[in-house]
């Protein structure tokens, strides 16, 4: 979004301009890639009583502004706190992302007015709609890297097999982290033909969450257990640069509710398999099931 | 299906030595290129899985377009935007499962013979974001994101206001400007418009061009995205019965 230094019917603070006296609005914005989300966050600083006053009392907000062009992303996020921190999908946006930053208003405020607007000003007062602009913060851009190729077909650390039906002493799948190189994921016969029949389908992202879902928090249960015995192994060095790429460690890793739960980083890793399979689900027309 | 892609490589060569395959593109030889993916694994199998569907190639675009929106849409709506928004996947429909349909389509383009338009046929030639909306395929999956609306008893019911005359033309103006990128924004604008269409008759450019305009000079103003479909609606509703 451009930010136009225009004449405006009524003062807007802002650093461009010189409507308002001993006020100020800024934006500390950051910006960074984890796991599959785009993460933006920050603070707002406002120096100016008034304009406080009318957040407090609800009329006006702070708001952040992204848009990403090449993706036609282009959101809103409203907020009467300071701080922000906003989390996007990273699979809707792409190369680019523009960042502004505003106070707005939320209802009409039939007489604005501010003690510290400029002397040409003083004592007038403007007639407010929904959605003006009062206040121009900071703007920042960031160029969006994506950690995986999303068309690629890239070859996969984890593989399902089919488990020998006199392997049962294995419970109902096992997850064989011995390998070097991939982690085996093992269903028995009959599921595992079920599997091949409706993985070729419909049904991949459900099947995602119903199977490599356990087992990945299997495996970083494993990690985080016993990392001596495992750490010398391809897929061990894979899953752990990419927590650490994502500002997460194994030893942070926790078994409690939390935002670094097991199950909450096997969610991210995987792209939120679980509300993905959902959305599937949801999406099979009921020819689909009859079909199945 | 599995849905395919073009690698980075292979469209830099197809692009940037267009002359040299203009030919191939204007006799419409698609055993030719079929053999050229072949040799060098131009094409490539993406991990998009989707239902497979053909696309309608009635002589009359005012009645296939819109059929196509509906038919695209639906069958690849579970892909991202940032997927959609990638010119590999695009190009690679336009040239292996999509063929046909390019040529049915873009087929003024590539019998002229001029290099821009075949680029302009099977690749983006623009920014992404215009080019999306360009693309004669990539513009029905946008076309039907920016329009499809579950909450209506037709979903479709705004993708018909842009697409049963001059679809192309209707959707790159609306397209132009930034702030359409928003979905109320966009949708409004079409509610609005919607009542002003004559059936079988593009919407007026000049309801669209007078419609962004005001747009435009209330947003350096207000942030549009914060207004609600029906607020924008109303907004224009007013404008255009003023001035029209």
């Amino acid at each position: 979004m451009r930010i136009k230094n225009n004449l405006t019917p009524y003062p807007i603070l802002s650093n461009n301009n010189d409507t308002f006296l001993e006020s100020s609005f800024t934006t500390t914005i950051t910006g960074e890639s984890i796991f599959n989300q785009f993460v933006i966050s920050g603070r707002f600083h406002l120096n100016n009583l008034e304009l406080l006053d009318l957040i407090a009392s609800k009329k006006v907000s702070y708001v952040v502004h992204v848009e990403c062009p090449s993706a036609s992303y282009r959101y809103i996020f409203e907020d009467d706190l300071p701080d922000f921190s906003i989390r996007i999908n990273d699979n809707e946006i792409r190369e680019k992302v523009e960042v502004c930053t505003f106070l707005i208003s939320k209802e009409v405020i039939d007489n604005y007015s501010n003690s510290k607007f400029h002397p040409d000003y003083l004592g007038y007062e403007f007639k407010i709609e929904p959605g003006n602009i009062l206040a121009i913060g900071s703007a920042m851009e960031f160029f969006i890297k994506k950690n995986c190729d999303e068309l690629e077909n890239l070859p996969s650390i984890i593989k399902i097999f089919r488990l020998d039906d006199k392997e049962k002493n294995k419970g109902t799948m096992s997850v064989n982290t011995d390998d070097p190189n991939k982690i085996f994921v093992g269903l028995y016969a009959d599921q595992f033909d079920q599997y091949c029949q409706l993985g070729q389908s419909l049904y991949k992202e459900t099947l995602f969450s119903m199977i490599l879902l356990p087992a990945l928090i299997t495996i970083l249960a494993r990690m985080k257990n016993d990392p001596e015995t495992y750490e010398d192994r391809t897929w061990f060095q894979v899953i752990d640069t990419m927590l650490e790429k994502n500002k997460c460690s194994l030893e942070n890793l926790t078994y409690e509710d939390s935002p670094n739960s097991i199950l909450s980083i096997a969610q991210l890793i995987f792209s939120n398999p679980i509300g993905n399979g959902l959305i599937e689900l949801k999406n099979v027309d009921i020819v689909d099931v009859e079909e199945v | 299906m599995i849905l395919d892609y073009l690698i980075s490589d292979v469209m830099m060569d197809l692009k940037g030595n267009i002359s040299s395959y203009n030919r191939r593109y204007v006799e419409n030889d698609r055993e030719w290129f079929e053999e050229y993916f072949k040799k060098n694994e131009g094409l490539q199998s993406s991990k998009i899985e989707i239902k497979d569907f053909d696309l309608n190639m009635d002589p009359d675009y005012n009645k296939s377009d819109f059929e196509n929106i509906k038919t695209l849409y639906s069958a690849m709506k579970t892909i991202p935007p940032s997927v959609a928004g990638d010119e590999r996947l695009w190009a690679g429909l336009a040239h292996g499962k999509f063929w046909d349909f390019v040529q049915y389509r873009r087929n003024e383009e590539i019998r002229s013979g001029d290099n821009k338009k075949i680029l302009y046929a099977y690749f983006f030639t623009h920014n992404t974001r215009r080019s999306t909306y360009l693309h004669c395929l990539s513009r029905l999956w946008w076309a039907g994101y920016m329009t499809y609306d579950e909450s209506r008893s037709d979903p479709f019911e705004l993708t018909k206001v842009i697409s049963d005359h001059a679809f192309g033309s209707t959707l790159l103006l609306l397209s132009s400007c930034n702030f359409t990128a928003n979905k109320n924004v966009f949708q409004g604008l079409l509610d609005s418009l919607k009542k002003r269409k004559v059936e079988g008759q593009s919407i007026k450019r000049e309801y669209i061009v007078e419609a962004s305009r005001y747009l435009m000079s209330l947003g350096s103003l207000t942030i549009l995205d914060s207004l609600s479909n029906k607020r924008v609606e109303e907004l224009i509703d007013d404008y255009l019965d003023n001035n029209f």
